[in-house]
């Protein structure tokens, strides 16, 4: 892979670099940049890190970011004409705010999985007709996130969904979408669910919808609930216990945003971290060394 | 489609009937402006109690210290200190139509009260700026110990009942800024109590209509209807158009005991210069019911939204909104429920219309506490966009403190679809048909609900906004 993808690593706090600056080599267009961000620190300095990258990807390039937040950072990334982004991050006790600006014909896909009391803060600005983003995220304990979509032109579309296991803790999801009165035919949906496995969880859910343009595709959607016990009972009767009869149904119900998840390696771990944490085990850092 | 925008201009619901200025000289009319004054100067003419009394400086100094709420609409264009507070029609309260001033009763009769009255209602009453001129019930009910009085009288007759739950436990004086304004000048209102087991066949109706320059009308509405009981109340509300803001601060408690069902129906349609900044709540209790049902087209800016707290077990709310906003209206409503105990149920259902440059928004709220274990609610709010000039935001939320719960929220937005208009044409419809029909179609689930006896005033209302297109 020769494409000029350059990532620098930060030591000073905060810094302020550009991670990486891709620029369309004679890669066939259909070839994606893999980019994978780490974060390395020594020993004490770890909390102390604040970085703030910013990512600017070129006109027509596809490229996908793998990493692990750190405990407060910030990214923005700006996709020119065209470009593809895939950005997949996995949190641990982290604050991010993450910022987008999509110009034309771009789509971005963000892909953000919440481990252990993290909170996400998402911004995309859709600039210019055509650009598309798909912000998929999975909670599991606690987690705090908003996600806001600025449909800035017309002609955009988004696709937002949350699902959340909320697990002796608090989960918090506001997502708002924004549709200004000069953009038509935008295409909005958002959706977000939690299951709330104990009695000690708490979660609330605020999805806003503005809008000000007659010619949209809008909706939004939230539930809030248990598991379903005749899904549980159905399980039992064959032959599952009660406790692997959960997994299963957590499983699938989070399934459907780990799927996006564009590295094997780091989708099993997730899975076993999933799995450690609804059987009460020890919690484990995640490393992303896939590639 | 430029023809089908020529039409959507000419959809406005027609506010002539409403709008006119009656000619009715006020016996008494305060000077604008809120003050110790003011206040204890409403007390003194209603013969009031002392408790009274310093429920209303209360709220007057609660009222005085609280800045006004930072969300929501802009009130920048409400000058309290110009609003009339307490307007005193030259009118007794009267129990026969014949009795009521010519002038008064012309009002009513254009509205259709006194006819509505005859046909399809057990009782009636009518405020005229801040009191009652009018007040009547069925025979039947009184003898089987219904009471249905205005407030005022209401607070003379029964002290006990009136002062275990005015302002008490539903809504306190200090709930905020506009409740503490309404505890210190309330006036007027309907005061009804339905004993055990009664159960009250035809709706009864109350109808407040605003009248003076730059008035305020702050009617209470305090409904009791115990065990096992059975009860629709009815209210639409109406004011004519001045150039100057007038201001509405109405509130409403219900409380519905064990066992009781309540519907209570309201069509808010003040002129295009009022701030309707109106508090309704219910108190639930076991295994009783309330239905909500608010049509707001009217005002300036709207602020309601009408709460239900399910405090005893299996209690259910069910509440369905229209919400009309033409062009400078800001219609910010909404429904909260509180699930407070376990088996609780809530449906709401919240439909809105905006045109020419008008803003309706949904902002809701299901709050379900630890305690309220198996609590269900649905929401579902539903915008339709009739031009590029309006706009509609949905802000609902949802906190949930038990797991045990099943809550689904559902919204969309959507303008009446080309091909919906084409296809209706294809059929045969003209355009204008073809428009009415989509409308009516996406309030349909709304109004069936609306039972037969109150199409009286929202059905005319639709089908004037209907007719123009």
């Amino acid at each position: 892979m020769n494409a000029s993808a350059k990532v620098v690593l930060d030591k000073e706090v905060p810094t302020k670099v550009v991670l990486a600056n891709i620029v369309p080599t004679k890669v066939a267009s259909a070839k994606v940049i893999p980019v994978k961000v780490m974060h390395i620190t020594s020993g004490e300095t770890v909390l102390q890190q604040q970085p703030e990258h910013s990512l600017l990807v070129r006109q027509g390039v596809k490229a996908t970011i793998l990493s692990t937040a750190m405990p407060e950072q910030k990214f923005h990334i700006l996709i020119e004409e065209g470009a593809e982004v895939v950005v997949c991050t996995i949190h641990q006790h982290s604050t991010c705010k993450s910022s987008s600006d999509v110009h034309k014909d771009a789509r971005i896909q963000w892909i953000d999985i919440l481990l252990d009391d993290s909170n996400l803060q998402l911004q995309t600005n859709l600039l210019e007709s055509g650009a598309e983003v798909s912000a998929y995220q999975a909670f599991l304990g606690s987690a705090d996130i908003q996600s806001d979509v600025l449909h800035a032109s017309g002609h955009t579309k988004s696709t937002m969904i949350a699902k959340g296991i909320l697990q002796n803790g608090l989960g918090t999801y506001r997502g708002t979408i924004t549709i200004p009165q000069q953009s038509s035919g935008c295409i909005a949906h958002q959706r977000s669910d939690m299951i709330l496995l104990d009695d000690q969880s708490r979660g609330d859910a605020v999805p806003i919808l503005d809008v000000s343009n007659d010619d949209v595709q809008c909706s939004h959607g939230a539930t809030l609930g248990q598991i379903d016990e005749s899904k549980i009972f159905y399980l039992a009767s064959r032959g599952f216990t009660e406790d692997q009869a959960k997994k299963m149904i957590v499983e699938g119900f989070l399934a459907s945003i780990i799927e996006h998840v564009p590295n094997e390696s780091v989708k099993q771990e997730i899975q076993q971290h999933l799995e450690r944490g609804l059987t009460g085990g020890k919690e484990m850092r995640i490393v992303t060394n896939g590639g | 489609m430029p023809e089908v925008k020529k039409q959507l201009a000419g959809l406005e619901i027609s506010r002539e009937m409403y709008d006119e200025v009656n000619s009715h000289q006020a016996k008494f009319v305060a000077k604008p402006g809120i003050n110790e004054e003011v206040v204890r100067l409403i007390s003194a003419t209603k013969q009031e109690p002392q408790w009274m009394l310093d429920k209303r400086l209360k709220g007057l100094a609660l009222f005085q210290d609280t800045p006004l709420p930072s969300w929501g609409p802009n009130l920048a264009k409400l000058d309290l200190n110009n609003i009339v507070y307490f307007v005193n029609p030259n009118a007794q309260e009267a129990t026969s139509w014949d009795d009521v001033p010519e002038e008064i009763k012309k009002t009513f009769d254009r509205l259709g009260i006194p006819e509505a009255e005859k046909k399809a209602l057990s009782g009636v009453g009518a405020q005229y700026d801040s009191s009652v001129v009018y007040h009547n019930i069925d025979k039947l009910l009184k003898e089987k110990g219904v009471i249905f009085e205005n407030m005022d009288t209401a607070v003379q007759k029964y002290p006990e009942l009136v002062k275990k739950y005015f302002m008490t436990s539903c809504i306190p004086i200090n709930d905020h800024k506009f409740i503490m304004l309404h505890a210190a000048v309330w006036s007027g209102g309907t005061f009804i109590y339905v004993p055990k087991g009664v159960k009250v066949d035809l709706p009864l109706q109350a109808y407040f209509r605003m009248n003076e320059q730059r008035g305020g009308q702050f009617e209470h509405t305090l409904i009791i209807v115990d065990e096992g009981a059975e009860l629709h109340y009815i209210e639409g509300c109406s004011s004519p158009r001045y150039s100057q803001t007038s201001l509405h601060a109405g509130c409403v408690e219900l409380h519905i005991l064990p066992g009781a069902k309540m519907t209570y129906s309201s069509i808010e349609n003040w002129s295009k210069n009022v701030f309707n900044l109106n508090t309704k709540r219910a108190i639930v209790h076991k295994n009783s019911s309330v239905r909500w049902l608010n049509g707001n087209m009217g005002s300036a800016v709207t602020m309601l939204y009408p709460c239900s707290v399910l405090v005893g077990e299996g209690a259910r709310s069910e509440s369905l909104g229209i919400a009309f906003a033409g062009a400078g209206q800001d219609q910010d409503t909404g429904s909260k429920v509180i699930h407070a105990a376990p088996n609780t149920t809530s449906i709401i259902k919240a439909k809105s219309i905006s045109k020419s440059g008008g803003i309706s928004s949904y902002r809701g709220l299901v709050k379900v506490t630890p305690n309220a274990m198996h609590a269900t609610s649905h929401v579902q709010c539903d915008a339709l966009l009739l031009d590029n000039l309006s706009s509609t935001k949905t802000y609902p939320t949802m906190k949930i403190n038990n797991n045990t719960v099943n809550i689904g929220h559902e919204a969309s937005v959507s303008k009446v679809g080309e091909e919906q208009l084409f296809y209706l044409q294809s059929r045969g419809l003209s355009a204008e048909q073809a428009m009415q029909m989509i409308v009516s179609g996406f309030i349909a689930p709304v109004i069936k609900a609306l039972p037969l006896e109150y199409a009286v005033e929202l059905n005319k209302l639709i089908e004037l906004e209907v007719e123009g297109l």
